[in-house]
């Protein structure tokens, strides 16, 4: 009943506009829908993704995958890096490894939540995973927009998650109803935690470019 | 009475002087430099302690920055990363030993919290789960700010710990990691070594006395510090003065922890002994002492010198003008300087050569005129000249004084002259009588000149008393011829401006020397003018007649001599009385009792030549009588 409720108007579309409590534009910010009608995570399609070490930074800072989805941590630097994460939602570290070094396996993150990676030899990566449950996800640009298309109309569980989200576990939830006429657009406001990251090794730099 | 009497002395003087001179001058000099000292030092002093206290500082800082190097090093390490992922707080505390074991001795405790603060691991094992009081305000303050990172202190057991938190990544923050270092001896002694400075950690719990907790100083000085250290103070960096047994401590006192409110106090005390560091301006002042009595002394030497050159030939100078005022005009000084009193001793010898001179001439002057001439002339302006006196004159002779110097050489003449004329020039001057001059054996003398006495005519008459009687017994044959007259004459400098003699002049002068010639006429040895007579009526005359002098028309009363009323015999007198009678008859040109009684005088013998004067002028008369006109004066035409 409820498909055939909305199988004709798949077309919908919702755009989160996030900001801080000073109402500059916030980017980085992932939005989850859940509901109508839960999709099990059997169902949901995986993204096998990369996050690549450029520059001694991982490349992107935020990567959003299904459940069951694998990642691999190729190395473009050439020096070594040892990725490690001692996230409960996934605990893993590589061995040191190089740009050449292919036989480095791809992790699978199963459970949902956020993994927090890091570099054992570069005190000051780090990047998110966020594996979700869901199959309607997006991240906010730098104009702190986010927008899940072909949405059917109904009402929603929105999840809100920012690693410097002022909330446990960094994530807000809240009901929000997509229309059946028009795009939904939503605006958000966050309160953010201090921002307190490792700066990169001073030392470091000066060797590179000296 | 000593006192005044020395301090009159020139140089007591000059050394009083000197001291009032030198002594605030060098006392200024002490005081300045002593005060400018003093301030250095304590300045000096001031700034090795603020050094002191920033060494103290930086020590601490260095040593957090060491705590902090550890601690964040912690953080990377991966076996800690794993055991802190691993939830094991056993494992967790022997990783933490483990690192404290490398920090060597940099950190003496680790603690770590979660984010809400509650302690996972503490090595000291202080039984708190939740942190509170300074630690929790120690992770407050680092949670609120940018770095994550802040410090304190605490006491843990009683001992300061130097606390610093940061937050430790994984890679995100996960927890706070606190490490802390003891504020200990060693710490103390490491900043002492330094500083060259004592240090001492005191706490003041809930404002009671100060407690010590570790301090560099002697155990015996730890106890005078927390008695006399004041902590209750503003400004902080206020300095003080402690008293260890008699040696000064300039002090000064850096808060650790707390504000004065708060129940627990900590402060570090940085102290410099004030005697040690003083101690090159107690040599300087000494020194300056030293250099003030020597001065001082090459000073009074120096006066000493000065006083002797200038009292010694002064005193030299004195001596000789007291010979000088005594009459030894011998005196000469003997003074080798060319200075003023070089100068003064010259012009004093000079005087004593004036004096002796001026003496001299006075000694001649007294032998040429007589004393009492001399003392006129030297003590008036000597000039041409005179003034109207009233003066009595003598003139002497000498009768018989031919025969006497018969077969007499002439030498032997003029020592009898002479030692006649010493003796009645000594009589006359015995009568305050002064001898005008001498002409052959006669003698002028003036009594009322230049001196006027009070018995001058008096005394004229005695010293022709005298002289009869110093001739008669010099010897036989020598007889006195004395003329006396009293009257005015003029008396002063006569001659010309080279050539002065004081003298007398006038017709007093005249009749006097003319009643000198008139004793060999009336052969009597003194005859005497009326008004000398009236001038000394104390003696016995007999008039003689009233005579017209040559070139004289007034006539005057001339009288004999006889004697001073004492000795005149009353026979003599008897006489007298009749030959004046005699006189009188002869006046009233009663020729035959004139006659008659100057016969019976000339029977008696003692007038005789006088009476045969009169007897002879009688019959003379007799023959042919006398003008109407004539009153019994006889004038004599010649000289």
């Amino acid at each position: 009943m409820a498909i055939s409720f909305s199988s004709h108007s798949f077309a919908q579309t919702l755009s989160v506009k996030l900001a801080d409590s000073d109402g500059n534009d916030l980017a980085d910010v992932v939005i989850e829908l859940f509901g109508p009608e839960n999709v099990s995570l059997e169902n949901i399609e995986t993204n096998d993704v990369e996050i690549d070490q450029v520059d001694k930074e991982f490349v992107p800072g935020i990567t959003l995958i299904t459940a069951g989805s694998r990642i691999r941590f190729p190395n473009s630097d050439d020096i070594l890096h040892h990725v490690y994460s001692f996230s409960s939602v996934k605990t893993f570290d590589t061995p040191l490894y190089g740009m050449a070094d292919e036989s480095q396996p791809a992790v699978s993150f199963d459970m949902p939540g956020v993994v927090e990676i890091g570099c054992n030899i570069h005190d000051w990566m780090l990047a998110y995973i966020y594996v979700g449950e869901s199959d309607k996800m997006a991240i906010s640009d730098d104009s702190g927009v986010a927008t899940i298309q072909n949405l059917q109309a109904g009402d929603y569980r929105l999840k809100v998650w920012h690693s410097r989200l002022s909330a446990d576990e960094n994530t807000m939830t809240q009901s929000i109803t997509i229309s059946e006429t028009q795009d939904t657009e939503v605006s958000l406001s966050l309160e953010l935690i201090r921002d307190r990251r490792i700066r990169r090794a001073p030392s470091a730099n000066r060797k590179r470019y000296r | 009475m000593k006192f005044s009497l020395s301090f009159r002395s020139f140089r007591v003087r000059l050394i009083v002087f000197l001291l009032a001179l030198l002594t605030p001058v060098l006392g200024g000099i002490f005081y300045y430099v002593n005060a400018n000292n003093t301030e250095y030092t304590e300045e000096t002093i001031n700034s090795y302690l603020e050094l002191g206290a920033d060494v103290f500082d930086y020590t601490r800082e260095q040593q957090a920055t060491t705590l902090q190097a550890i601690t964040s090093s912690l953080t990377w390490d991966f076996g800690f990363r794993t055991a802190f992922a691993a939830s094991d707080p056993a494992t967790l505390f022997d990783a933490a030993l483990n690192v404290m074991d490398r920090s060597l001795d940099s950190a003496d405790m680790l603690m770590i919290t979660d984010l809400d603060f509650r302690v996972i691991v503490d090595t000291e094992t202080q039984g708190f789960d939740i942190l509170e009081d300074s630690w929790l305000s120690l992770l407050e303050e680092a949670d609120a700010s940018e770095e994550g990172r802040s410090e304190t202190i605490v006491t843990i057991s009683e001992m300061p710990f130097q606390l610093i938190a940061l937050p430790m990544y994984l890679p995100r923050q996960v927890a706070w990691i606190i490490g802390g270092f003891a504020l200990d001896d060693d710490f103390v002694e490491q900043v002492k070594e330094t500083t060259v400075s004592e240090i001492s950690i005191l706490k003041v719990e809930n404002n009671t006395t100060p407690e010590m907790i570790v301090s560099t100083l002697p155990r015996t000085q730890q106890p005078l510090l927390e008695t006399q250290i004041d902590f209750n103070f503003s400004p902080s960096n206020q300095l003080q003065r402690i008293n260890y047994d008699g040696e000064e401590f300039t002090s000064l006192v850096r808060p650790l922890y707390g504000t004065g409110s708060d129940p627990l106090q900590i402060f570090a005390v940085i102290q410099r002994s004030y005697d040690e560091n003083n101690e090159n301006v107690v040599q300087f002042q000494e020194l300056l002492v030293r250099f003030y009595f020597g001065i001082l002394i090459a000073s009074l030497l120096a006066v000493l010198l000065l006083a002797r050159s200038i009292t010694k030939p002064v005193s030299k100078l004195a001596h000789a003008v007291k010979k000088i005022e005594q009459g030894d005009y011998g005196q000469t000084v003997e003074i080798n300087s060319k200075d003023e009193i070089g100068d003064l001793a010259d012009s004093v010898n000079s005087m004593a050569k004036g004096l002796a001179e001026k003496e001299k001439v006075r000694d001649l002057l007294g032998k040429v005129v007589s004393h009492q001439i001399a003392e006129e002339l030297l003590s008036n302006p000597v000039e041409l000249g005179g003034e109207e006196r009233t003066a009595t004159i003598l003139f002497s002779d000498i009768q018989g004084f031919t025969s006497y110097c018969e077969n007499k050489s002439p030498k032997e003449v003029l020592g009898a002259l002479n030692e006649v004329l010493s003796k009645i020039s000594d009589i006359i001057e015995a009568k305050q009588g002064v001898v005008d001059k001498f002409n052959g054996d006669a003698v002028m003398a003036l009594f009322g000149v230049p001196i006027k006495g009070q018995h001058d005519t008096s005394n004229a008459i005695e010293a022709a008393l005298e002289i009869e009687l110093a001739l008669k017994q010099a010897d036989g044959r020598l007889n006195a011829c004395i003329g006396i007259n009293t009257g005015l004459v003029v008396a002063g400098n006569l001659g010309s401006n080279n050539r002065l003699n004081y003298s007398v002049i006038g017709d007093t002068v005249n009749l006097s020397a003319r009643l000198e010639g008139l004793t060999r006429l009336y052969h009597v040895n003194t005859i005497v003018s009326e008004s000398s007579k009236n001038a000394a009526p104390e003696f016995a005359y007999q008039e003689l007649d009233e005579v017209c002098v040559a070139g004289k028309s007034e006539s005057v009363r001339i009288f004999e001599l006889i004697a001073s009323q004492e000795d005149v015999t009353p026979e003599r007198l008897e006489e007298a009385k009749k030959f004046e009678l005699a006189l009188h008859l002869y006046r009233e040109q009663k020729w035959n009792e004139a006659e008659s009684l100057l016969f019976e005088l000339q029977e008696s013998g003692r007038n005789s030549p006088l009476c045969q004067i009169f007897l002879d002028r009688v019959s003379q008369f007799k023959e042919t009588p006398p003008t109407d006109n004539w009153k019994g004066v006889f004038v004599f035409n010649s000289k």
